[in-house]
């Protein structure tokens, strides 16, 4: 089974990239193995507290508390951009592993694919 | 002068050239990514009044987070800012 | 029940998801040729709840796991949910239940 690391980028509702990656990793998921790795505002995916109540936007960022039902197996994330966010583990809605700068490079060369804006 | 920034200061030099070129009197609002800024301390030594927009900033859950210089503002309020200045530069 | 015409889109899903009730299910059922029982309602809540939870309407792989878990060994297989809900089960139930299409169904 092909093996597929999704990279998340970008900040949520400030475009489209951040729903069209998650709605590529509900299919994904389908035929791969998948994991998520966000870096930069990408981490704000998933920081918990979110409303969109006042944009003509959808609150997916609970969406990922549903990737592991779809099968996806780890969702990593920067601890050197986490750190410059001011942000720590706790403050995000969904389990992750946090890895430094060597770590990030290990997870992109155990993968086959990576896909992400 | 009204100064709008729109995009996270991580994801380039919008922030940074607003801030470079404020002149006495100017103000400055963040929306959209641009609200990301009012959580970091790099504006804490920004002179210039920082407002940011309330429905941009809860969309993102970075109510608990805000400096204690940037003012919440709806989208009225923003209007009525950009009617009191005579010039509005859009940082992006 | 009210005969007002519901705002669908062109593949018959709600498009105000505030539009849904029990009565809403039932006609949207009846679009369908299904006629709701039971068993379809222990399914549709079962959705209901993941999409509250999640904002997400499961895919078939998803909702034959939730229902093997909520309703027990017999209900939680593809041949029950495809008997109940015709052929795609989780596209249907997710249309009857007044949510968005699965993400990845056609």
């Amino acid at each position: 089974m092909k093996r597929i690391l999704f990279i998340q980028r970008h900040g949520p509702h400030g475009s489209l990239f951040g729903q069209e990656t998650l709605d590529a990793i509900l299919m994904g998921s389908a035929f791969a193995s998948c994991s998520v790795l966000l870096l930069e505002d990408g981490i704000y995916q998933v920081l918990k507290g979110q409303d969109a109540g006042q944009l003509e936007s959808r609150d997916y960022s609970v969406t990922y508390g549903a990737l592991r039902d779809y099968g996806v197996e780890t969702i990593y994330v920067s601890a050197r951009h986490l750190a410059a966010r001011g942000l720590a583990t706790e403050d995000l809605l969904v389990e992750t592993v946090p890895l430094d700068d060597a770590g990030v490079t290990g997870l992109l060369h155990e993968h086959d694919v990576i896909l992400g804006a | 002068m009204l100064h709008t920034v729109n995009k996270s200061p991580f994801a380039g030099s919008a922030l940074d050239n607003c801030l470079a070129f404020l002149a006495g009197g100017d103000e400055i609002v963040l929306l959209e990514d641009g609200v990301v800024a009012a959580t970091l301390d790099i504006i804490d030594r920004c002179e210039a009044p920082i407002y940011a927009i309330e429905a941009d900033v809860k969309a993102r859950g970075l109510s608990a987070r805000l400096r204690s210089t940037v003012k919440l503002i709806g989208y009225d309020e923003f209007v009525n800012l950009c009617t009191m200045h005579n010039s509005i530069r859009s940082w992006s | 029940m009210t005969e007002l015409a519901l705002s669908l889109d062109k593949e018959g899903f709600l498009r105000r998801l505030s539009d849904w009730s029990p009565e809403v299910a039932e006609r949207l059922a009846e679009n369908e040729g299904i006629e709701l029982t039971e068993a379809h309602w222990a399914v549709i809540h079962i959705v209901r709840d993941y999409y509250a939870r999640y904002r997400i309407s499961p895919a078939t792989r998803v909702l034959v796991r939730l229902v093997r878990e909520k309703l027990g060994e017999d209900q939680g297989r593809s041949i029950y949910l495809m008997q109940l809900f015709t052929g795609k089960p989780a596209k249907l139930v997710s249309k009857i239940a007044g949510l968005p299409k699965p993400a990845n169904c056609d």
